[in-house]
């Protein structure tokens, strides 16, 4: 079974924080950088034998996401497009940690269609357009990943951003 | 120094006529080294350990065995280390070149050994093994001696019963010391077979490797994190400080001249990089280096550490000192030809920025491989612009960034301040957009129970891998596929292979005769896209057991509390298709682990089941090699082909999960449902509820194998 067919038919809840970047970003090594929970309440264990699961449900931790940019203002110029998820906005631009990029590639007058898997802890994405010539500025776009979704002929729901 | 000459000559006669055959020469090594030598890994390697500093370098990436060198002892009476091999199950004599020769010795055991030292008295080479089947035994060394190895028992190991992972001889005395896993230190006197024990240091847990200096200090490096401790025995005081940071691992074991002084062999206050050296990185060659004596204020990123020489990769500077310290420059684009590359490099102040990307893949930096020349760049991020001519192929290379006060700077030398950064880097292919998963610098979680078609007690350990992936393509499909991992637990008796399947790829359609795999940096001795097969099954290896290893006082790798390690297994896969495919690649594919040909694998099976017993992820189908008829056969799997159900229990459980983060895993035999108390509600949910459970933060961290 193609693991894409199945993570398209479940359907996942996430809510849009509003923040920039996502709560749990990776450290240097890539590790969950969330401190140990030493003692603060957790809910009661659970045997995992004693637990009754859809068949279908196939415990995925990640979804699939269409990217669909046509961006008018670089139609002209030769650039580069990336989508990464640790960063912070600092005034009209943002400091994007490039290692935690999904995505690169380079605009084709303009336009990008691709796709990528982005892991649940995932919230939010920003993706920056680089000019080849040093002269122009980047363009940057933050996007929250689950706040633009479409029916599928089977049912399922995919998530798009768009960029247009 | 007649008589010297002529003892020596009959030791020599002696001693080659009692090896085994070999073709290996066998010199010394020089009088009395003032180095720790510490030899790791389940296919060993050796490391020179500056005891001063922590600082260590690659001595010997092979010592031409195929498995663990451990209780090593260093003779001062003839300056040959010894040490035990598993591969020979006998005592072997180690030259100054790390390579090993087996010594032609009755081993009256029966069993191998990794607690051992010289003594530096009688001449005699001491093994431990804890258990009445095993013991304290002598070796004598001694070639004018009529017991020239023989092995005698002193005692056997229920009567000198100690829990201990290596010992060391005082210089002066008859008196071996070694510190056990409770945190005791004791005092072994190995001519009466017995032990006292003297205090408890104030720290506990498994030291694998035990020196002595000729001040009477023991030093003793603890297996899980590499902290080399301190004793002064002669002192009688005996609470252990910490002394220095050196290399970890769980099979760990090191020999050291206990007559010579430690000493600062040098000092720590240059930079150097990380790049092979051919690219001219250590001090031998005259490699990239920058002074940081006089309160340097010139770095890249946020924090500049220095070392007494390079640690070459797979060593990097980046893991010297508290913090990791390349961390200055960051691709944001992918390097393409007939473009440029853009960077974004952070400077602590304004001074002079020069890079370097070996774009021929030569192993060098020429001249024309510069592709930053004296920019002059300002404090805090910039983008930097690189051009990277045309006919530059694809590939992995490597780049150089060197800012100073100064202009000019070349890509080796020395230069009076600021800092080095090498990166390794990939060269892509024209126009190909490059999608990661997770992320470059972060990685997804593969964790299996390998007892199916049987439930197992979900500790979801018996194998753990971190895996990134990167998929090259362009609109007429992928191009390559490129995987990186390490294996981060084994918690399985079994003998397991692991596997990735590249799902809708043909095994024809890959590009076989470029294919680059490489496993702790070296390359395999076996075809990694499996023969005979129509699909693309690509084999990471065959046996992880090859690869990784308990270590002492451990049954498993890195799954039970006090049996930390350093990653002793990863990967690195190019797989490169011959013309671009048509196939939905992303993630980590099809990920699967397998039975180890030749291999028991449970008694339900009758025979061993190989190749054709394979474990996926939830509802992936198996490959063609798996044997369907497994689905009947008695068990707690309720996989239904026709339905595209598969590995899966009635009630929905896998035998395998993947989860989007370096994950920490269970230790051993605790349930992922104690361990991460939102598990339950989350699979209930059907993913709904508490996606973030597999997060640190919602875990209950004792119950965690944490490194």
């Amino acid at each position: 079974m193609n693991k894409s067919i199945t993570a398209l038919s479940m359907t996942l809840f996430l809510v849009a924080c509003g923040q920039n970047g996502s709560n749990n970003q990776p450290n240097d090594t890539g590790a969950a950088s969330a401190a140990p929970n030493l003692g603060a309440a957790l809910p009661e264990a659970t045997d995992t034998k004693t637990l009754d699961i859809s068949k279908s449900f196939s415990f995925d931790t990640a979804r699939l996401i269409d990217i669909e940019f046509d961006i008018e203002s670089a139609r002209n110029s030769a650039a580069d497009v990336s989508i990464c998820t640790d960063y912070s906005e600092v005034g009209a631009e943002f400091d994007i940690n490039f290692n935690t990029c999904a995505l690169n590639g380079k605009l084709d007058n303009g336009a990008f269609n691709h796709s990528m898997l982005l892991t649940n802890d995932k919230e939010s994405v920003v993706a920056v357009v680089l000019f080849q010539d040093a002269e122009m500025i980047p363009l940057y776009r933050e996007f929250t990943v689950d706040s633009n979704q479409r029916n599928k002929a089977d049912g399922s729901v995919q998530r798009v951003i768009v960029w247009k | 120094m007649g008589l010297y000459l002529e003892v020596q000559m009959r030791y020599l006669l002696a001693a080659s006529a009692l090896l085994l055959a070999t073709s290996v020469s066998a010199e010394p090594f020089e009088n009395c080294p003032a180095k720790a030598f510490l030899t790791q890994g389940t296919v060993p390697s050796t490391y020179s350990v500056n005891l001063v500093t922590g600082d260590y370098q690659v001595l010997a990436s092979t010592m031409g065995v195929k498995s663990g060198i451990n209780a090593l002892g260093y003779n001062s009476q003839d300056n040959y280390a010894y040490g035990w091999s598993y591969q020979h199950n006998l005592p072997v004599r180690i030259h100054n070149e790390f390579n090993v020769e087996p010594l032609k010795v009755d081993n009256v055991s029966g069993v191998d050994f990794y607690v051992g030292d010289v003594s530096t008295n009688d001449n005699k080479y001491y093994v431990y093994r804890r258990g009445a089947t095993a013991g304290l035994f002598s070796i004598d060394l001694d070639a004018s001696s009529q017991s020239f190895l023989k092995m005698e028992q002193v005692v056997d190991g229920a009567t000198l019963d100690m829990d201990i992972a290596d010992m060391a001889f005082h210089p002066y005395t008859d008196l071996a010391y070694s510190v056990d896993h409770s945190g005791y230190l004791l005092e072994i006197d190995v001519r009466t077979g017995t032990a006292t024990k003297l205090d408890h240091v104030g720290t506990t847990a498994g030291f694998g490797a035990a020196y002595f200096d000729a001040d009477g200090n023991l030093y003793m490096g603890r297996n899980r994190d590499g902290a080399i401790y301190r004793i002064n025995i002669d002192s009688g005081i005996y609470q252990a400080e910490f002394f220095a940071k050196g290399p970890s691992s769980s099979t760990n074991d090191g020999f050291r001249c206990a007559q010579a002084p430690v000493i600062g062999i040098s000092n720590t206050d240059l930079d150097f990089g990380d790049a092979p050296d051919t690219y001219g990185t250590s001090i031998a060659n005259n490699g990239a280096r920058h002074g940081l004596s006089h309160k340097n204020v010139f770095y890249l990123g946020e924090h500049v550490d220095g070392e007494s020489d390079a640690s070459i990769d797979p060593l990097s500077d980046d893991n010297n000192g508290d913090k990791k310290d390349d961390d200055g420059v960051q691709f944001a684009t992918n390097i393409v030809e007939s473009s440029k590359a853009i960077a974004v490099v952070k400077a602590s102040t304004t001074g002079y920025l020069n890079a370097w990307i070996d774009l021929d893949q030569n192993g060098q930096f020429d001249d024309n491989d510069q592709v930053v020349k004296d920019l002059k760049v300002k404090m805090g991020n910039q983008y930097v612009y690189m051009p990277i001519p045309a006919g530059v192929k694809s590939g992995e290379t490597w780049a150089r960034f060197r800012f100073s006060e100064s202009d000019g700077i070349q890509a080796v030398g020395g230069a009076s301040n600021g800092e080095v950064e090498d990166y390794k880097v990939e060269l892509i292919e024209s126009k190909a957009t490059v999608a990661t998963y997770p992320s470059s610098n972060s990685w997804t979680t593969l964790a299996f129970e390998d007892n199916w078609p049987h439930e197992g007690d979900y500790d979801m350990n018996d194998l753990v891998v971190h895996m990134r992936t990167s998929v090259w393509s362009k609109t007429s499909g992928v191009t390559q596929v490129n995987m990186k991992g390490e294996i981060s637990a084994v918690g399985a008796s079994y003998h397991n292979g692991f596997a990735v399947r590249l799902p809708g790829v043909k095994r024809d359609q890959v590009d076989v005769e470029n294919i680059e795999y490489l496993v702790n940096g070296q390359p395999v001795d076996f075809e990694p896209l499996e023969t005979g097969r129509d699909e693309a099954i690509f084999i990471l290896t065959y046996n992880l057991w090859d690869y990784v290893g308990s270590g002492e006082l451990c049954k498993y790798y890195r799954t039970e509390d006090g049996c930390g390690s350093d990653i002793q297994m990863n990967f690195s896969a190019r797989i490169p298709m011959k013309e671009p495919v048509q196939a939905n690649l992303n993630g980590v594919f099809d990920p699967f682990l397998f039975a180890t040909p030749g291999a028991w694998h449970g008694g339900h099976f009758a025979t061993t089941p190989g190749r054709s017993y394979e474990i996926h992820l939830k509802n992936y189908a198996p490959t063609e090699a798996f044997d369907q008829s497994l689905f009947d056969a008695p068990g707690d799997d309720a996989s239904a082909p026709d339905n595209s159900f598969f590995f899966t229990t009635a009630k929905g459980m896998p035998w395998a999960l993947e989860i989007g983060t370096r994950w920490d895993h269970p230790q051993e035999y605790t349930d992922i449902g104690h361990a991460y108390p939102y598990f339950a509600s989350w699979a209930l949910s059907n993913g709904w509820a508490n996606q973030d459970w597999y997060l640190n933060n919602n875990a209950n961290a004792p119950l965690l194998f944490i490194d």
